[in-house]
């Protein structure tokens, strides 16, 4: 038995979805945010993606291990498919869930510390409001570790001064 | 190419905005609406 749903892409909704045991339908896609970030670094060759996921509809809410690891899947096989490719994910406080939301993020992406990942973590405060801001890519990325951490803590920083 | 206009992306608050603006399209079964999105564009990796 598989510990991950199969997820297929939609093109209605421009995203990929999948169905859960309990019959809540997830939805998680990407967003483009390479032309931001080599606004601010113009040698940066990786391209950068923020995920964002939830469930379809709005109803009681499963704790499923399975969700957790089929949206940490996608992950790996992007980064897996694309070496140069930086995966961003936002917890923002808009339903003031986000410290539980980055905690269970850290949970999600623990064992990804033990394979050729780096996960980067930064908080930031703006209009009363905070965001936790992480990105992941692998220690083989074409730009290097530290250059993609550099560009990643200037583009908050430059953020957060608007 | 369209060329994709993310200079309209001030602060974090617009990525958020848009992204919460997807949210509430995609969950109320409605169609988002491109020119909402300040330049920001999809992509699909997988």
């Amino acid at each position: 038995m598989p510990d991950h749903y199969s997820y297929k892409y939609d093109e209605v909704l421009d995203g990929y979805v999948f169905n859960t045991s309990s019959g809540v339908k997830y939805f998680f896609h990407f967003i483009d945010l390479t032309e931001l970030f080599r606004k601010l670094n113009p040698d940066l060759e990786s391209i950068v993606l923020e995920i964002s996921f939830f469930p379809l509809s709005i109803g009681k809410k499963v704790n499923d291990p399975k969700i957790a690891k089929t949206i940490t899947l996608a992950i790996k096989r992007i980064i897996r498919k694309n070496p140069n490719a930086i995966v961003s994910f936002v917890c923002d406080s808009s339903d003031n869930k986000h410290e539980v939301r980055s905690r269970l993020f850290k949970k999600w992406f623990n064992d990804f510390s033990k394979s050729n990942l780096v996960k980067i973590d930064k908080s930031m405060s703006f209009n009363k409001r905070e965001v936790h801001r992480s990105i992941l890519f692998s220690k083989k990325n074409i730009d290097g570790v530290r250059n993609v951490e550099l560009t990643f803590f200037h583009y908050g920083l430059l953020l957060s001064e608007q | 190419m369209k060329k994709s206009h993310t200079s309209e992306i001030k602060s974090v608050k617009d990525i958020v905005e848009v992204k919460e603006y997807v949210k509430k399209q995609i969950q109320s079964g409605k169609p988002v609406d491109h020119s909402k999105m300040k330049g920001l564009k999809f992509a699909r990796p997988l």
